[in-house]
Protein backbone atom coordinates (compact mmCIF):
# COMPACT_ATOMS: atom_id res chain seq x y z
CA UNK A 1 0.00 0.00 0.00
CA UNK A 2 1.36 3.63 -1.00
CA UNK A 3 0.50 6.39 1.58
CA UNK A 4 0.53 9.97 0.46
CA UNK A 5 0.36 13.23 2.51
CA UNK A 6 -1.69 16.16 1.38
CA UNK A 7 0.32 19.40 1.77
CA UNK A 8 -1.97 22.43 1.89
CA UNK A 9 -1.51 25.51 0.12
CA UNK A 10 -2.71 29.09 1.13
CA UNK A 11 -3.97 31.62 -1.12
CA UNK A 12 -2.70 35.05 -0.54
CA UNK A 13 -4.67 37.95 -2.41
CA UNK A 14 -3.31 40.92 -4.26
CA UNK A 15 -4.44 44.52 -4.05
CA UNK A 16 -5.93 44.50 -7.94
CA UNK A 17 -7.48 40.93 -7.14
CA UNK A 18 -9.40 42.33 -4.40
CA UNK A 19 -10.11 45.43 -6.82
CA UNK A 20 -10.91 43.50 -9.79
CA UNK A 21 -13.94 40.95 -7.69
CA UNK A 22 -15.52 43.55 -6.38
CA UNK A 23 -16.61 44.99 -9.59
CA UNK A 24 -17.16 41.05 -10.74
CA UNK A 25 -19.39 40.11 -7.91
CA UNK A 26 -21.91 43.13 -8.85
CA UNK A 27 -21.75 42.47 -12.59
CA UNK A 28 -20.87 38.71 -13.22
CA UNK A 29 -21.99 36.42 -9.86
CA UNK A 30 -22.51 33.43 -11.63
CA UNK A 31 -19.30 33.88 -13.32
CA UNK A 32 -17.60 34.47 -10.01
CA UNK A 33 -18.67 31.41 -8.42
CA UNK A 34 -17.71 29.12 -11.41
CA UNK A 35 -13.90 30.51 -11.29
CA UNK A 36 -14.12 30.36 -7.75
CA UNK A 37 -15.16 26.49 -7.88
CA UNK A 38 -12.25 25.95 -10.75
CA UNK A 39 -9.89 27.71 -7.61
CA UNK A 40 -11.22 25.33 -5.49
CA UNK A 41 -10.76 22.21 -7.47
CA UNK A 42 -7.27 23.71 -8.80
CA UNK A 43 -6.14 23.84 -5.03
CA UNK A 44 -7.13 20.74 -3.98
CA UNK A 45 -5.11 18.73 -6.60
CA UNK A 46 -2.57 21.13 -5.88
CA UNK A 47 -2.52 19.60 -2.36
CA UNK A 48 -1.81 16.46 -3.90
CA UNK A 49 1.03 17.88 -6.73
CA UNK A 50 4.76 17.71 -6.59
CA UNK A 51 4.72 21.16 -8.24
CA UNK A 52 2.13 22.73 -9.73
CA UNK A 53 3.68 22.47 -13.47
CA UNK A 54 2.34 19.07 -13.36
CA UNK A 55 -0.96 20.08 -12.59
CA UNK A 56 -3.24 19.56 -16.01
CA UNK A 57 -6.89 20.03 -16.09
CA UNK A 58 -9.39 21.58 -18.64
CA UNK A 59 -9.99 24.59 -16.47
CA UNK A 60 -6.37 25.45 -16.35
CA UNK A 61 -4.38 27.72 -18.70
CA UNK A 62 -1.02 27.95 -18.47
CA UNK A 63 0.10 31.25 -19.32
CA UNK A 64 3.29 33.18 -20.22
CA UNK A 65 5.92 34.01 -17.24
CA UNK A 66 4.09 31.22 -15.32
CA UNK A 67 0.58 32.49 -14.63
CA UNK A 68 -2.28 29.99 -14.72
CA UNK A 69 -5.44 30.92 -16.24
CA UNK A 70 -8.97 29.68 -14.12
CA UNK A 71 -11.99 29.45 -16.37
CA UNK A 72 -15.96 29.03 -15.59
CA UNK A 73 -15.90 25.46 -16.91
CA UNK A 74 -18.56 23.47 -15.27
CA UNK A 75 -20.24 26.55 -13.74
CA UNK A 76 -23.71 26.29 -15.79
CA UNK A 77 -24.54 27.75 -19.66
CA UNK A 78 -24.41 30.85 -21.03
CA UNK A 79 -21.94 32.22 -18.55
CA UNK A 80 -19.77 34.49 -19.93
CA UNK A 81 -15.86 33.47 -20.82
CA UNK A 82 -13.93 34.75 -17.59
CA UNK A 83 -10.43 33.79 -16.12
CA UNK A 84 -8.86 34.09 -13.00
CA UNK A 85 -5.28 34.69 -13.14
CA UNK A 86 -3.39 33.44 -10.27
CA UNK A 87 0.24 32.79 -9.90
CA UNK A 88 1.52 29.39 -8.33
CA UNK A 89 4.93 29.85 -5.42
CA UNK A 90 5.87 25.96 -5.24
CA UNK A 91 8.49 26.91 -2.46
CA UNK A 92 6.05 28.62 -0.16
CA UNK A 93 3.53 26.88 -1.53
CA UNK A 94 0.95 30.23 -1.82
CA UNK A 95 -1.54 30.25 -4.74
CA UNK A 96 -0.80 34.36 -5.45
CA UNK A 97 -4.51 35.81 -6.92
CA UNK A 98 -3.89 38.13 -9.70
CA UNK A 99 -6.70 39.65 -11.06
CA UNK A 100 -10.11 38.67 -13.04
CA UNK A 101 -11.58 39.28 -16.44
CA UNK A 102 -13.59 38.76 -19.51
CA UNK A 103 -12.13 37.33 -22.77
CA UNK A 104 -11.89 40.22 -24.01
CA UNK A 105 -8.95 42.13 -21.53
CA UNK A 106 -7.74 38.69 -22.14
CA UNK A 107 -4.64 40.36 -23.65
CA UNK A 108 -3.95 42.99 -21.58
CA UNK A 109 -4.66 41.36 -18.42
CA UNK A 110 -1.95 38.47 -19.76
CA UNK A 111 0.46 41.34 -20.28
CA UNK A 112 -0.20 42.97 -16.66
CA UNK A 113 -0.03 39.32 -15.17
CA UNK A 114 3.39 38.83 -16.54
CA UNK A 115 4.29 41.87 -14.93
CA UNK A 116 3.22 41.22 -11.76
CA UNK A 117 4.76 37.96 -11.40
CA UNK A 118 8.16 39.58 -12.32
CA UNK A 119 7.71 41.96 -9.41
CA UNK A 120 5.97 39.34 -6.93
CA UNK A 121 9.48 37.44 -7.82
CA UNK A 122 11.55 40.90 -7.36
CA UNK A 123 9.84 41.35 -4.16
CA UNK A 124 10.73 38.05 -2.52
CA UNK A 125 14.42 38.15 -3.74
CA UNK A 126 14.33 41.77 -2.02
CA UNK A 127 12.52 40.20 1.04
CA UNK A 128 15.56 37.29 0.87
CA UNK A 129 18.12 39.27 0.60
CA UNK A 130 17.54 41.43 3.63
CA UNK B 1 -2.75 52.08 -9.05
CA UNK B 2 0.06 51.12 -11.09
CA UNK B 3 1.39 47.22 -11.48
CA UNK B 4 4.00 47.65 -8.34
CA UNK B 5 1.04 48.35 -6.30
CA UNK B 6 -1.61 46.86 -7.69
CA UNK B 7 0.50 43.22 -7.47
CA UNK B 8 1.81 43.68 -3.86
CA UNK B 9 0.07 41.12 -2.23
CA UNK B 10 -2.25 42.07 0.53
CA UNK B 11 -0.45 39.51 3.37
CA UNK B 12 -3.86 38.15 3.93
CA UNK B 13 -3.56 34.65 3.54
CA UNK B 14 -6.47 32.17 2.98
CA UNK B 15 -6.54 28.39 3.64
CA UNK B 16 -9.24 27.55 1.44
CA UNK B 17 -11.99 29.08 -0.65
CA UNK B 18 -14.57 29.28 1.85
CA UNK B 19 -12.07 31.53 4.14
CA UNK B 20 -11.05 33.38 0.85
CA UNK B 21 -14.91 34.30 0.57
CA UNK B 22 -15.51 35.12 3.72
CA UNK B 23 -12.95 37.11 4.76
CA UNK B 24 -13.45 38.90 1.38
CA UNK B 25 -16.98 39.75 2.15
CA UNK B 26 -18.08 37.88 -0.69
CA UNK B 27 -22.08 37.83 -0.81
CA UNK B 28 -23.72 34.73 0.64
CA UNK B 29 -25.69 34.40 -2.55
CA UNK B 30 -22.34 33.96 -4.34
CA UNK B 31 -21.02 31.43 -1.51
CA UNK B 32 -24.16 29.98 -1.99
CA UNK B 33 -23.49 29.38 -5.85
CA UNK B 34 -19.99 27.86 -4.77
CA UNK B 35 -21.39 25.75 -2.65
CA UNK B 36 -23.87 23.87 -4.89
CA UNK B 37 -20.92 24.04 -7.74
CA UNK B 38 -18.59 22.38 -5.60
CA UNK B 39 -20.97 19.77 -5.06
CA UNK B 40 -21.91 19.08 -8.55
CA UNK B 41 -18.36 18.91 -9.02
CA UNK B 42 -17.29 16.19 -6.07
CA UNK B 43 -16.44 13.31 -7.89
CA UNK B 44 -15.30 14.56 -11.18
CA UNK B 45 -12.62 16.46 -8.82
CA UNK B 46 -12.08 13.25 -6.61
CA UNK B 47 -10.85 11.12 -10.42
CA UNK B 48 -8.03 14.27 -10.88
CA UNK B 49 -6.69 13.80 -7.41
CA UNK B 50 -6.83 10.16 -7.82
CA UNK B 51 -5.22 10.76 -10.82
CA UNK B 52 -2.78 13.20 -9.83
CA UNK B 53 -1.65 11.20 -6.54
CA UNK B 54 -0.60 8.80 -8.53
CA UNK B 55 1.75 11.00 -10.43
CA UNK B 56 -0.35 9.84 -14.21
CA UNK B 57 -0.65 12.55 -16.60
CA UNK B 58 -3.70 12.96 -19.08
CA UNK B 59 -2.18 11.30 -21.86
CA UNK B 60 -1.11 8.06 -19.70
CA UNK B 61 -4.69 7.80 -18.48
CA UNK B 62 -6.28 8.49 -21.67
CA UNK B 63 -3.83 5.45 -22.74
CA UNK B 64 -4.96 3.23 -19.82
CA UNK B 65 -8.66 4.03 -19.85
CA UNK B 66 -8.95 3.64 -23.80
CA UNK B 67 -9.93 7.40 -24.79
CA UNK B 68 -8.53 10.19 -25.48
CA UNK B 69 -6.55 13.00 -23.56
CA UNK B 70 -9.19 15.79 -24.38
CA UNK B 71 -11.81 12.64 -23.08
CA UNK B 72 -10.17 12.62 -19.86
CA UNK B 73 -9.34 16.43 -19.88
CA UNK B 74 -13.37 16.55 -20.18
CA UNK B 75 -14.14 14.49 -17.68
CA UNK B 76 -11.86 16.10 -15.28
CA UNK B 77 -13.17 19.57 -15.53
CA UNK B 78 -17.30 18.47 -16.15
CA UNK B 79 -19.72 18.07 -13.63
CA UNK B 80 -20.88 14.89 -12.17
CA UNK B 81 -24.11 14.40 -13.80
CA UNK B 82 -21.78 13.73 -16.61
CA UNK B 83 -20.01 11.11 -15.92
CA UNK B 84 -21.09 6.83 -15.89
CA UNK B 85 -20.80 4.54 -13.10
CA UNK B 86 -17.93 2.58 -16.33
CA UNK B 87 -15.61 5.84 -16.45
CA UNK B 88 -15.66 5.35 -12.52
CA UNK B 89 -15.01 1.76 -12.31
CA UNK B 90 -11.68 2.46 -15.17
CA UNK B 91 -10.84 5.26 -12.92
CA UNK B 92 -10.20 3.09 -9.73
CA UNK B 93 -8.76 0.45 -12.58
CA UNK B 94 -6.34 2.19 -13.47
CA UNK B 95 -5.27 3.91 -10.46
CA UNK B 96 -5.36 0.56 -8.82
CA UNK B 97 -7.65 2.39 -6.11
CA UNK B 98 -10.71 0.79 -4.48
CA UNK B 99 -13.64 2.66 -3.91
CA UNK B 100 -16.96 2.98 -1.79
CA UNK B 101 -19.92 3.98 -2.42
CA UNK B 102 -22.68 5.40 -0.51
CA UNK B 103 -26.06 5.32 -1.25
CA UNK B 104 -28.69 6.39 1.06
CA UNK B 105 -28.88 9.74 3.07
CA UNK B 106 -26.17 11.65 3.61
CA UNK B 107 -25.02 11.31 6.86
CA UNK B 108 -25.55 13.62 9.81
CA UNK B 109 -22.76 15.89 11.19
CA UNK B 110 -21.86 13.87 14.32
CA UNK B 111 -21.94 10.48 12.30
CA UNK B 112 -19.77 12.62 9.90
CA UNK B 113 -17.35 13.71 12.65
CA UNK B 114 -17.42 9.76 13.91
CA UNK B 115 -16.28 8.91 10.75
CA UNK B 116 -13.45 11.10 9.93
CA UNK B 117 -12.56 10.31 13.52
CA UNK B 118 -12.00 6.83 12.64
CA UNK B 119 -10.49 7.29 9.28
CA UNK B 120 -7.81 9.58 11.34
CA UNK B 121 -7.42 7.35 13.67
CA UNK B 122 -6.76 4.57 11.26
CA UNK B 123 -4.23 7.15 9.02
CA UNK B 124 -2.35 8.18 12.71
CA UNK B 125 -1.62 4.52 13.52
CA UNK B 126 -0.31 3.74 9.77
CA UNK B 127 1.93 6.70 10.05
CA UNK B 128 3.43 5.89 13.17
CA UNK B 129 3.66 2.65 12.09
CA UNK B 130 5.66 3.87 9.42
CA UNK B 131 8.15 6.05 12.24
CA UNK B 132 8.69 2.85 13.70
CA UNK B 133 10.18 1.03 10.45
CA UNK B 134 11.72 3.93 9.16
CA UNK B 135 14.16 5.66 11.33
CA UNK B 136 14.68 8.53 8.88
CA UNK B 137 11.19 9.58 8.92
CA UNK B 138 10.77 9.60 12.23
CA UNK B 139 12.03 13.51 13.06
CA UNK B 140 9.33 14.58 10.25
CA UNK B 141 6.22 12.45 11.57
CA UNK B 142 6.64 13.55 14.90
CA UNK B 143 6.70 17.02 13.80
CA UNK B 144 3.32 16.39 11.53
CA UNK B 145 1.84 14.60 14.26
CA UNK B 146 2.85 17.75 16.82
CA UNK B 147 1.37 20.20 14.13
CA UNK B 148 -1.70 17.90 13.81
CA UNK B 149 -2.19 17.59 17.56
CA UNK B 150 -2.22 21.39 17.78
CA UNK B 151 -4.47 22.39 14.40
CA UNK B 152 -7.05 19.50 16.18
CA UNK B 153 -6.91 21.22 18.89
CA UNK B 154 -7.54 24.25 18.17
CA UNK B 155 -10.31 23.35 15.59
CA UNK B 156 -11.74 22.03 18.59
CA UNK B 157 -11.37 25.21 21.23
CA UNK B 158 -12.63 27.45 17.64
CA UNK B 159 -15.28 25.77 17.33
CA UNK B 160 -16.39 25.27 20.95
CA UNK B 161 -16.24 28.78 21.55
CA UNK B 162 -19.22 29.14 19.04
CA UNK B 163 -21.51 27.26 21.44
CA UNK B 164 -24.40 29.28 22.92
CA UNK B 165 -22.58 29.50 26.86
CA UNK B 166 -19.44 30.47 25.26
CA UNK B 167 -20.77 33.57 23.07
CA UNK B 168 -22.95 31.64 20.40
CA UNK B 169 -21.21 32.88 16.43
CA UNK B 170 -18.58 34.89 17.49
CA UNK B 171 -15.68 35.04 15.85
CA UNK B 172 -13.33 33.11 18.10
CA UNK B 173 -9.40 34.60 17.81
CA UNK B 174 -7.70 30.90 17.49
CA UNK B 175 -6.06 30.80 14.58
CA UNK B 176 -5.50 27.30 13.30
CA UNK B 177 -1.93 27.03 11.95
CA UNK B 178 -1.34 25.55 8.08
CA UNK B 179 0.27 22.10 8.38
CA UNK B 180 2.75 22.11 5.72
CA UNK B 181 5.18 19.31 6.92
CA UNK B 182 6.73 17.27 3.94
CA UNK B 183 6.49 13.52 4.36
CA UNK B 184 8.17 11.49 2.01
CA UNK B 185 7.00 8.15 2.57
CA UNK B 186 8.31 4.89 0.42
CA UNK B 187 5.81 2.48 0.00
CA UNK B 188 5.00 0.15 2.28
CA UNK B 189 3.01 -3.13 2.97
CA UNK B 190 0.02 -3.19 5.13
CA UNK B 191 -3.03 -5.52 5.81
CA UNK B 192 -5.82 -3.31 4.83
CA UNK B 193 -6.86 -0.46 3.18
CA UNK B 194 -9.86 1.73 3.82
CA UNK B 195 -11.72 2.40 0.52
CA UNK B 196 -11.56 5.72 -0.94
CA UNK B 197 -14.95 7.48 -0.39
CA UNK B 198 -16.59 9.37 -2.87
CA UNK B 199 -18.85 11.83 -2.36
CA UNK B 200 -21.73 10.90 -3.60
Amino acid sequence: MEYYVTIMWEIETTHRWEKDHKHYEKKRPDELAAVTNNLHRYLKILEVSKNSKCVQAGYLHPEPGGVVAIDQKAGGGNLQETRLYTYADDETRILYLLTIGDKAAQDSDIEYCKSAVNELRRQKETNEEH
Amino acid sequence: MNTENASKPTGRRYGSVEELMEGNGISQEVQAKVEKLKSETAVTLHLARLRQMKGITQEKMAELIGVTQSAVSKIESGADDDLTLGIIKQYAKATKISFGMEIGKRPTHVEAVKTNVSRMKYHLEALAKIANQHEELQNDIEAFFSEALNNILSILAKCSRQLPLCGGAEKSEVEISVVKTDIKIPSAKAKEEPPMPLAV
